[in-house]
């Protein structure tokens, strides 16, 4: 046999279940925050040093690990959670399986010092690569500190597909602002290349602790809700829909504590939101869900962020009802998006049949109406201007303009996007666009992985013509804004923008980030389907696309107009 | 019902009605408007629900009653009929015109009147009365500035403050502003103001400009509407709106006091100037870049579309400055400003400018100011 089957040694073991549970130096910390979590800590600090993978340490005050287990501590399945299986269902500790330790160990230098509550020194265990490299004692109050440095540099192939260091770090910010709201009562610092860039005292509240995050105005201005069912319990800080976002960055949904994704919490929020927002926008929002550990699986995912909820059903309906009781209060200016639907006109009860029209048989000449005569009400629309062609917008998406030898049907918004991409990656590689500065500077509380993203773009985002002055964290003034845009609040295109720029440069490493930013912003500031457009803007439009480099296509590759050629129509009619 | 009317009566009544009639509402009876008959005259209302407008005409009434019609092909049809007596009935579901003696008729069908919208009466707590002409002439000053951004619905208005020493009117949309002022005593108003929605406004000033009384502004403020009441010779005209909910930005604080630079320059020069130059500008960004120097400024544009210059002469005596200018702002401020001779006052290249009129206004008791964002050019520092 060419391929016997063989027990993997227990190093190559470690290894393999190090690249789940490890995939990215973000999950090395999420992993050692969750333990410091675990033993309790009141206080945690992390610190980084350049960027994740580089090195970062956390210390906690929690009750330390005895000298005689440090070493234990790093072993696989080794764990002080779980003795049975059946502990899983009393499970009230965030970690459980004991793997973390000994694959972060697997794939870095990693130091490990801790001092139990009670005893009365500290000592350490060092390991590169697995491989214990030195233990001895050491000093410090009791607790833990965990220093990790060069993730992953005896795994070169995992290196390769890291994030860029400083998306993995705007990750990092919001996860702790997510195990900061479910931690309220645990004070948190972060420290990065020495300077101070969170520091969240011990809160009493979520509302206070959600205000120490985003700042006291907005946070005044989340709606409350909480209720309870069948052991379910939850609360929620709800955005209002003028704050909903074009992503589902706003959301953190937090089940027991744990921070988890669920595509069921994300609908059953936004039914709560129902028609307060429109189609492609998320509400902002913050649920926390309390199920008896006894119903929940968490053991579902090597990283912990999915779980399984006893009955969807009722997690939907719960969450769905209480997040919807405090939004169905709200006052106007929310006004809510209608359904559209005309309904047949009354004139077909009444009306003459229309008859077939006799023919004199002369060749009719059709001319306009006359609408001389005092009275008219509504201006009569402005005759095309000679020479210009006429154009028209259907259904509000798309413009009809006819060309020689036929029709040309655009999309308003693929055009427009495509336009704006070309104008906004030319202003990014070239000269700077002109600012329309504000009469009233308009003051956004961005979240914290935005902020960070703001600063990183800061001087791109001012060649596309945004004159942004940063405040405190995680506050921007927007002093002047790229001219020319349409129907948008400045605060929200902005976020828009960096929310999509970060979607898409979240996971590979070395893109362009002129490329992003045009692209996101090309998207967001584009003219929408539902825009009515003026004939000048009609105009406007075409003419700009067909000056673009690549007419044909949007910056996603969906075409922007379709040609209705005049043969076809004729052949169509049978002439 | 049945009644007599005149032609010309009817016509003008349907034809103002019509103007709050939307154009593309989705519910039928929104496409109609509401003839009311009742002890000498009718009523004929129309409205998509946001501005409502109602005239009152007089008429002979044999039977009182109330009906709805389709707004649009009622008007053009009554528009074309011969002047003189018109008898109007409703009978087997059809309302029924005869004109000309005799000479012909009309019908039209109808829907049942009691699904037309309720109008509420107006439970009025203030009350300002305004000429019609002043009315008319202060929202020309101002509306142009409004905003039609959806995001922020109170700048989608005009701002109408009274008090007891002036009338004031504003109208921003976050690059430029404009603002009206009267000098009087209009304590009917608080000092606070309302917020009247662009679209009533344009309704209102049109009539406002034919009006022989002056017009009654009456507010429910609790209800926030409004109503714009006025005689049109023997007909009476009202228009209701629901008012823009604040609050309104202070525009008191953004309104810049001691700007050094003075720049003094014929209006209708800089029209010109900044209507050639402004033909090679982006025709989104609509950019054209003034250069001051001492004497004279430069106006001048270059797209890829052409490049221009135009240079006029300017009191100005300021050190050379580059400023940015989104020429259509620039356009509807100085065609408001009915002034030979008007005046920037300007501050850095990136700080609100003032725009005034230089010498007083036609009317004593008016003044005006504008305010305007600049562009901050490419080339600009910062
Ligand atoms: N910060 C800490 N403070 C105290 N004990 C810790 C800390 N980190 C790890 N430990 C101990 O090490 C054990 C192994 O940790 P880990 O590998 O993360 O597995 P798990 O968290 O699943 O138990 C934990 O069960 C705990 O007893
Ligand atoms: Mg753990």
């Amino acid at each position: 046999m060419e391929h016997p089957i063989r027990r993997l040694a227990p190093e190559t073991a470690t290894h393999i279940a190090a690249g789940e549970v490890i995939e990215r130096p973000l999950s090395a910390l999420k992993e050692l925050l969750e333990n410091a979590l675990d033993a309790g800590a009141r206080a945690i600090e992390v610190r980084v040093e350049g960027s994740l993978d580089r090195g970062f340490q956390i210390a906690d005050d929690g009750v330390g690990i005895a000298a005689s287990e440090l070493e234990l501590a790093l072993e696989r399945h080794a764990t002080s959670k779980l003795r049975s299986l059946d502990d899983l269902d009393r499970l009230e500790t965030l970690g459980f399986r004991g793997e973390a330790l000994p694959s972060i160990a697997a794939v870095s230098r990693l130091r490990l010092t801790s001092r139990a509550r009670g005893a009365d020194a500290a000592s350490y265990v060092a390991v590169e690569g697995g491989v214990t490299s030195g233990r001895g004692d050491a000093a410090r109050a009791p607790g833990t500190t965990v220093e990790v440095s060069d993730l992953f540099f005896n795994v070169p192939a995992r290196r390769k597909f890291l994030s860029s260091p400083a998306g993995e770090m705007r990750a990092a910010y919001r996860l702790l602002e997510a195990l900061a709201l479910a931690f309220p009562e645990v004070a948190w610092r972060m420290v990065v290349d020495g300077r101070d860039r969170l520091d969240w005292p011990a809160a009493t509240s979520r509302r206070e602790r959600a205000s120490a995050l985003w700042g006291a105005r907005h946070a005044a201005q989340l709606l409350e809700a909480r209720g309870e069912r069948d052991g379910l319990a939850i609360e929620a800080l709800l955005g209002l829909p003028e704050h909903g976002r074009a992503s589902r960055g706003g959301q953190v949904f937090l089940v027991n504590r744990r921070w988890i994704q669920s595509p069921v919490l994300a609908q059953a929020l936004r039914q709560g939101y129902g028609n307060l927002l429109p189609a492609g926008r998320f509400p902002a929002a913050i649920l926390w869900l309390s199920v008896p550990p006894a119903r929940l699986d968490v053991n579902v995912h090597p990283t912990k962020r999915e779980v399984r909820f006893p009955t969807e059903e009722s997690v939907f309906s719960l969450v769905a009802g209480v997040c919807a009781r405090p939004l169905a209060s709200l006052q106007p200016p929310f006004t809510v998006v209608r359904g559209g639907g005309t309904e047949p006109s009354w004139a077909d009860r009444v009306r003459e049949r229309p008859a077939n029209q006799t023919d004199l048989g002369l060749e009719s000449r059709s001319g306009p109406d006359a609408t001389a005569g005092g009275g008219a009400a509504t201006p009569a629309p402005a005759p095309p201007v000679a020479g210009e062609p006429e154009m028209w917008q259907l259904h509000r998406t798309y413009i009809l303009a006819p060309v020689r030898g036929g029709l040309v049907i655009i999309d308003q918004h693929a055009a427009h996007e495509r336009i704006l991409y070309e104008e906004a990656f030319a202003r990014l590689t070239g000269e700077r666009a002109s600012s329309q500065q504000l009469l009233f500077p308009a003051v956004v509380d961005l979240s914290r992985d935005q902020f960070e993203l703001l600063l990183e773009l800061g001087p791109w985002l001012k060649q596309l013509g945004w004159d942004l002055a940063p405040l405190g964290p995680p506050t921007v003034v927007i002093q002047g804004v790229p001219p020319g845009l349409r129907h948008e609040s400045p605060g929200q295109l902005l976020q828009d923008v960096l929310d999509g720029v970060s979607e898409r440069s979240g996971r590979t490493a070395h893109e362009n980030v002129a490329e992003h930013l045009a692209r996101s912003f090309a998207c967001h500031a584009a003219t929408r389907a539902g825009d009515a457009l003026t004939l000048p803007e009609m105009r406007a439009l075409a003419d700009r696309l067909f000056a673009t480099a690549r007419p044909h296509g949007d910056p996603h590759g969906r075409v922007t107009f379709v040609r209705l050629d005049l043969d076809e129509l004729h052949r169509r009619f049978g002439r | 019902m049945q009644l007599t009317i005149q032609q010309a009566d009817l016509a003008f009544a349907v034809g103002r009605a019509l103007g709050s009639v939307s154009s593309k509402s989705p519910l039928p009876l929104l496409s109609c408007i509401l003839l009311e008959a009742e002890a000498g005259s009718l009523r004929i209302t129309g409205t998509d629900l946001d501005v409502t407008t109602a005239v009152t005409v007089p008429c002979t009434v044999a039977t009182p009653g109330r009906v709805a019609v389709s707004a649009r092909h009622f008007n053009e049809v009554v528009r074309k009929m011969p002047r003189g007596p018109l008898v109007l009935s409703v009978t087997g579901g059809q309302c029924e015109v005869r004109y000309g003696d005799g000479k012909g008729w009309s019908k039209f069908p109808i829907q049942d009147a009691a699904d037309f919208p309720r109008i509420p009466d107006l439970k009025a707590d203030t009350r300002v009365s305004l000429g019609g002409d002043v009315l008319s002439r202060m929202v020309a000053r101002t509306i142009f500035s409004a905003s039609s951004e959806e995001t922020r619905p109170m700048l989608n208005g005009v701002l109408v403050q009274g008090g007891d020493k002036q009338a004031v009117f504003v109208a921003t949309d976050g690059h430029r502003l404009s603002k009206a002022t009267r000098k009087g005593a209009f304590s009917g108003l608080a000092k606070d103001g309302v917020i009247v929605p662009t679209r009533a406004f344009q309704t209102v000033s049109r009539i406002a400009e034919e009006a022989t009384s002056p017009v009654e502004l009456q507010v429910a403020g609790a209800r926030n509407q409004a109503a714009f009441t006025a005689q049109v010779g023997e007909y009476r005209v009202q228009v209701l709106t629901r008012l823009l909910e604040g609050p309104y930005p202070n525009y008191e604080q953004v309104i810049p006091r001691g700007n050094p630079r003075e720049m003094r320059v014929r209006r209708s020069d800089l029209m010109e100037a900044v209507d050639i130059v402004a033909s090679h500008a982006d025709n989104v960004t609509r950019q054209v870049r003034f250069s001051l120097r001492p004497g004279r400024i430069g106006v001048s544009s270059a797209t890829e579309l052409g490049a221009g210059e135009h240079q006029l002469d300017a009191q100005y005596a300021g050190e050379a400055m580059e400023i940015g200018y989104n020429a259509g702002y620039l356009m509807e401020i100085l065609r408001s400003i009915p002034t030979e001779e008007v005046v920037f006052r300007l501050n850095t290249s990136l700080a609100a400018g003032v725009i005034e009129p230089v010498g007083a206004l036609p009317e004593a008791e008016e003044e005006m100011l504008c305010l305007i964002m600049p562009l901050r050019l490419p080339d600009a520092a910062g």
